[in-house]
């Protein structure tokens, strides 16, 4: 007996289109839709087969809620296979099936296998051993994707490792992605063994690839400093005494922004330092050292630029994924922006 | 310069009546420790126990390990710097036990009055199961000492007193009475070798911050100094102490007294390569400009010692990366080839940039895996220490649990990953 559960959003689950997107969480102790196909395909095994489908703008609104119904429904039923999608190139059923997937994985370490087109932003929330089926952008290659679903769940229940690599390596989407894998010697061996053969003229190759930075030329003023409005930005952790919003010290996910309007200067004890990546001390005695306020008042009243933005905006520049860090940079660029902001001094650690 | 080392092993451990090792088996009297740091314990309440490899047991809230080595026959001491006025090291013998480890464990007293910053992180050990590859330690023997400090004890004075602790009962249990049983002699020397063989330096940079971030080397902190030259003997006398307690990226103190890297670079002296010995440098400097001269001027003494090759490695994440990155630069600039090891964080989904700095010239490098990506961590039978896990100030977890965290929930776990022969890999 094959226990197989199946993801589906409404739309191929048939309950409807975009007016049935707010779908809640739906358990169905049956093949529905597509599921009927692959059903058929293992059914020499006994499958119990089972779907659970979810509104496309009900997972991405309340994604907590739809995780925890899924998650009960997964608790409950006890697949030995999870499987979700096809996709396509359907964005939000996309990512709900990719974040399914390796919250499946991760947790139950059982088969988990998907399908979509390699230009889903699903393929950026792709877990770790998660089988993804390579698709066409349209549901046209629907009939084929099942029979591959069917086929690699016939080579995993044979646990046959080279017909599963085969498989992998034929049908599902190349995504380059970097893991943990056991190499043949301890890295102090590999190391010297490296450099000798650089030292020896010989070819080598460095086991972490070179990436270039992506740059970003600082832009140029437009008109003149005297006339410009700046604002003063850190990823240093400054915050007001107490930590109000409650920034993180490390692997940052939000930015604020705190007032200084009529403020000469930052009071040491009136703020703290919410960073685990510098030695804070130095800001901790005195804030206008990672936040420059004092000397920017100076230059303000010399009438070396117009005026200095009114709040200050902080994240913390630490322990993150640069993608967040991204996501940050992006939100506190584009504030800036529609604030009328002209020019920024931007204090790193 | 040449030290000679008495090596032990162990293959059980257990409490007796006298502290001896009989053949392979090491018995500890638990009044004989206590003897050890009676002084230091007033206000701190010690609870022993014991892990050994494969045993089902958990380590949590472990804030260093120590080896335990100690001087015979001479007046001089291990760990110099520490306990008595300091002298020189890395000269004479030196009696060990390498697969003991006295693990130190515990809470700070006021962990509500330290910057984030100043805040030690949890490190676990997985004496078996999923954690064990990413445990440092977890193919040792232990004997740990759970330290409860009461309120008196300021948090300084709680640094002081663990690694006092840790670093007496290592001394202490290197010396225990020793019968039927003959050590394994090894020398520690840098001998002339062939001078047609490449000569290589070992660069060594240590995370060293501020209070319970910092690491030492003779007793000293090794902050806003200049890098130095240190023999690979001296690291074998404990010259170099770890007060580090930012548990993934750190090099335990056990780590710095018996480092595969030095191991390995003294294994194929003479054979191989010209081993020159260790450039001991610090990263964590302030500004980019400090980094920047702390690389040039490790260079500088790469150049001077004569060396064609390095290679380097680090304690430390992305702020230390910084100094490292300019370091291997400034060796390249100076026609140094150099090899530098680091692990990589790739993020749980594996497609974030590996590195925060990656300078073109770092063009071979040794990769110890993906620090970001999820395990699945299983509970084990017995937890040694009490209170609940830090999950990295976010949450706090029940270690009798299952959970699901990356690789840096591990003490240790950047280096056991290196020399267990994880690195990162595109995986499809």
């Amino acid at each position: 007996m094959v226990k197989v559960l199946h993801y589906l959003n409404q739309f191929f689950a048939g309950i409807g289109g975009e007016d049935k997107a707010g779908q809640e969480v739906l358990f169905m102790p049956r093949a529905v839709g597509a599921g009927a196909m692959i059903q058929e395909a293992l059914k020499a095994h006994g499958v119990e087969y089972a779907t659970v489908v979810c509104g496309d703008n009900y997972f991405h609104e309340q994604e907590d809620k739809a995780l925890q119904a899924i998650r009960a429904a997964v608790d409950q039923f006890e697949p030995d296979f999870f499987l979700a999608g096809p996709a396509f190139n359907a964005g939000r059923y996309g990512l709900a099936c990719a974040k399914l997937c390796s919250w499946v994985r991760e947790n139950r370490r059982i088969p988990v296998i998907t399908a979509m087109h390699e230009d889903n932003p699903g393929t950026k929330e792709i877990g770790r051993h998660v089988f993804v089926v390579q698709t066409g952008a349209s549901a046209a290659a629907m009939q084929e994707c099942l029979r591959l679903f069917s086929l690699v769940i016939e080579r995993l229940l044979a646990k046959d490792e080279s017909a599963i690599e085969d498989f992998r390596l034929e049908y599902c989407l190349p995504i380059a992605r970097r893991f943990t894998a056991r190499s043949d010697a301890p890295d102090y061996v590999r190391a010297v063994d490296l450099l000798l053969a650089k030292l020896d003229g010989q070819s080598f190759e460095s086991e972490i690839p070179y990436i270039e930075a992506q740059q970003h030329p600082i832009p140029n003023l437009s008109g003149a400093l005297k006339n410009a409005t700046l604002a003063l930005v850190t990823e240093g952790g400054l915050v007001p005494k107490g930590n109000p919003d409650r920034l993180e010290s490390s692997r940052g996910s939000r930015y604020f922004k705190y007032p200084i309007e009529g403020r000469a200067d930052l009071r040491r004890g009136d703020y703290e330092a919410m960073h685990t990546g510098y030695d804070t001390s130095t800001v901790n005695q005195d804030p206008d050292r990672i936040v420059p306020l004092d000397a920017m008042r100076v230059l303000e009243k010399a009438e070396r630029f117009k005026k200095l933005h009114d709040y200050y905006f902080v994240t913390t520049g630490t322990g993150a994924m640069p993608s967040k860090m991204e996501e940050i940079g992006a939100g506190i660029a584009e504030e800036l922006a529609t604030s009328g902001i002209n020019a920024v001094i931007l204090t790193a650690t | 310069m040449e030290l000679e080392l008495s090596d032990y092993s162990v293959e059980t451990l257990q409490w007796g009546e006298h502290t001896s090792l009989n053949g392979k088996s090491l018995s500890v009297r638990g009044a004989d420790l206590d003897e050890q740091i009676q002084d230091l314990t007033a206000s701190i309440h010690v609870d022993c126990e014991i892990a050994r490899p494969g045993e089902s047991k958990r380590i949590v809230h472990v804030l260093d390990t120590v080896l335990p080595i100690a001087k015979l026959g001479s007046s001089a001491t291990t760990f110099p710097g520490f306990g008595a006025p300091a002298v020189l090291v890395g000269t004479g013998r030196t009696v060990r036990i390498k697969n003991l480890l006295v693990t130190i464990a515990g809470r700070f007293p006021h962990l509500v009055t330290m910057t984030p910053i100043e805040k030690p992180r949890e490190g676990i050990i997985d004496m078996t199961g999923a954690g064990a590859p990413y445990s440092y330690g977890s193919d040792h023997f232990h004997l740990v000492l759970s330290l409860t400090p009461d309120s008196s004890v300021s948090n300084a004075a709680f640094d002081h007193a663990l690694r006092m602790i840790g670093l007496r009962c290592a001394a202490f249990l290197a010396r225990v009475e020793k019968t039927a049983i003959a050590p394994e002699r090894n020398r520690v020397a840098l001998t002339p070798v062939d001078q047609r063989l490449p000569r290589v330096a070992l660069i060594y940079q240590v995370q060293s911050q501020l209070c319970f971030a910092r690491t030492f080397y003779y007793g000293e902190e090794i902050s806003r100094t200049l890098p130095t030259y240190v023999h690979p003997a001296e690291f074998f006398d404990g010259a170099v102490v770890s007060g580090n307690y930012k548990s993934e990226r750190k090099i335990p103190t056990s780590l710095h007294c018996a480092n595969p890297f030095i191991a390995e670079l003294l294994a194929r002296h003479g054979k191989t390569i010209n081993f020159l010995g260790v450039i001991l440098s610090r990263g964590y400097n302030d500004s980019f400009e400090q980094k920047k001269k702390m690389g040039l001027w490790v260079a500088r003494l790469a150049r001077n010692l004569g060396a064609n090759g390095a290679v380097a490695l680090m304690e430390g994440t992305g702020n230390g990366t910084v100094d490292f990155m300019q370091t291997v630069k400034a060796c390249e600039d100076e026609g140094i080839k150099t090899v530098a090891v680091l692990h990589e964080s790739n993020g749980p989904k594996g497609y974030e940039r590996p590195l925060v700095d990656h300078p073109k010239e770092a063009n071979s490098m040794i990769s110890r895996g993906n620090v970001s990506e999820k395990i699945y961590i299983p509970p084990l039978a017995t937890v040694i220490g009490r209170t609940d896990l830090d999950l990295h100030f976010k949450s706090t977890h029940d270690p009798r649990l299952p959970f699901l965290f990356d690789p840096t929930i591990f003490f240790g776990s950047f280096s056991k990953m290196g020399s267990g022969g994880f690195r990162a890999i595109y995986e499809n």
